[in-house]
């Protein structure tokens, strides 16, 4: 019973990747050319062999480590930016054109940059830090000017300490901002990590083994190792779900 | 004792809300405050409580005493549960153990046992507003605050919510300053009753009630009397 009603909650979602599917197929189908366009069941052959293949774990945790640290790394900085900037006005208008900026650099810039700033295994890190960093602070920002003055008021006639203000009333009030921040950032900042390897080239990451499948006309291998990155990050958007439910339980 | 404020001056731009102002409070009494709307009633509380600054003005007996506050709204963390609504005031005064204690007793007393775990967004208005007496009770205050707390509630909650507030009141009658629009609510729950002018802001009238709450009835003579006096004054005012 538990699982039919499973299986009737997922049916939209199954029915709409079995169309997906069927749409590619048909494609090509009628492109007939393993090379251009290859078939689901040739993708599914080089996913196997790719899966099978000893680098394989390597390969994918490089890139995931870069994307998380990088990540990271614009969490930490986004939060105490995002916070100082929310409270004082001063900061948040001298922050705001700077934000302005590294969300209109086109991303292709910020690599090509950083490729000839940094080592080729930092690339990475450094563009899913900058892609990611203004949507975290901005997101915070937004948490600290949703923190209703009233609440304030009341805890500061109630002498509430300074620092449990802090913690008890403005952390959480940022955290359901933050989360949505979080799952706008890693899919985008994903995307940048992806792309920044290819032109980078480490020794192990999605990018490279994406770049060389392309060089060796390996075009199944492209479209594999493209769905072993939509699946990691369809993996990461759920993690943050579940976070965001067990953060924001009280709504 | 009695909390004495004297030669008060608050100035918001233009608009002179007091000057020169002087009134007395006396302790372990209601005191209400009834006044045209937007005539600096709120204004007053803020004063008090700190949340703003008085120009000038000379404040005796409110040294380091603390202040409960009953809000319009109650003012909850949505993330915090009833418990830990309460809980949150307390912290800093109380051991762990001693919370629990208080926290249950005053659950209790207004009558919200069994919701401890609630969400505030899981609550009523009503609800939610009594959680807020219960903080306000809770806190080991000296004076409490009340900024028509009962306003905007239907009269069936309004009387539940009274009843509840008597009844925390009795059993340890700690200065309350209750402003309020609704005479009745006045005549029947205060001890003494200010009658406050439109800005800059002077006593109109000044009652002192005789008869105990419990004892006191809308139709009393005594009361009746009362409550056209202060109709006479508000019309007048407004």
């Amino acid at each position: 019973m538990k699982i039919f009603t499973i299986i009737k909650s997922k049916f939209p979602t199954i029915l709409s990747i079995l169309i997906l599917i069927t749409i590619w197929k048909i494609i090509s189908e009628i492109i007939d050319s393993e090379i251009i366009v290859p078939s689901p069941e040739e993708t599914f052959k080089s996913l196997i062999l790719i899966l099978k293949s000893k680098a394989f774990f390597k390969t994918v945790m490089a890139t995931v480590i870069r994307g998380w640290i990088g990540f990271l790394l614009s969490c930490i900085l986004g939060l105490i930016v995002g916070m100082l900037a929310g409270i004082n006005c001063f900061l948040e208008k001298m922050i705001q054109p700077l934000l302005v900026v590294i969300k209109a650099t086109p991303v292709m810039s910020i690599i090509l940059i950083a490729l000839i700033w940094f080592k080729t295994d930092i690339v990475p890190i450094f563009v899913s830090f900058l892609v990611a960093f203004p949507i975290i602070c901005l997101n915070v920002m937004e948490g600290i000017k949703s923190v209703d003055v009233k609440i304030i008021q009341m805890a500061k006639i109630y002498r509430v300490k300074k620092y449990r203000i802090i913690i008890e009333i403005y952390i959480p009030a940022i955290m359901s901002f933050l989360v949505a921040g979080f799952s706008t950032a890693m899919g985008i900042g994903w995307k940048a990590v992806i792309a920044a390897e290819v032109l980078s080239q480490p020794k192990y990451a999605i990018g490279k083994s994406l770049q060389m499948a392309k060089s060796y006309i390996e075009i199944g291998d492209v479209f594999a190792w493209t769905v072993v990155a939509i699946f990691l990050s369809f993996i990461f958007e759920k993690t943050i779900r579940i976070i965001e439910k067990k953060i924001v339980r009280w709504r | 004792m009695t909390f004495i404020i004297e030669n008060l001056d608050k100035k918001y731009d233009h608009l002179e809300v007091f000057k020169d102002f002087n009134i007395e409070i006396t302790e372990r009494k209601i005191t209400c405050i009834l006044g045209p709307s937007g005539c600096g009633k709120t204004t007053f509380l803020n004063i008090i409580s700190g949340v703003i600054k008085s120009d000038t003005g000379f404040f005796s007996g409110f040294d380091s005493k603390l202040i409960s506050y009953l809000f319009q709204e109650p003012r909850l963390l949505d993330w915090k549960t009833v418990w830990e609504n309460i809980e949150f005031v307390l912290k800093d005064h109380y051991s762990k153990k001693e919370i629990n204690k208080i926290i249950c007793k005053y659950i209790d007393m207004v009558g919200l046992k069994g919701f401890e775990e609630y969400y505030p967004s899981k609550l009523s208005g009503g609800m939610m507003q009594r959680v807020s007496i219960a903080r306000a009770f809770a806190y080991p205050s000296d004076i409490l605050i009340m900024d028509e707390p009962f306003k905007g509630l239907d009269l069936k909650i309004k009387r539940l919510l009274m009843n509840a507030f008597v009844k925390l009141w009795t059993e340890d009658s700690r200065s309350v300053i209750f402003v309020t629009h609704d005479i009745e609510e006045a005549l029947l729950l205060g001890d003494e009753i200010y009658v406050f002018s439109e800005a800059p802001v002077r006593i109109k009238k000044h009652f002192k009630m005789n008869r105990s709450k419990q004892e006191r009835k809308l139709e009393d003579e005594q009361i009746e009397y009362m409550k056209k006096e202060i109709y006479k004054v508000l019309q007048f005012v407004i």
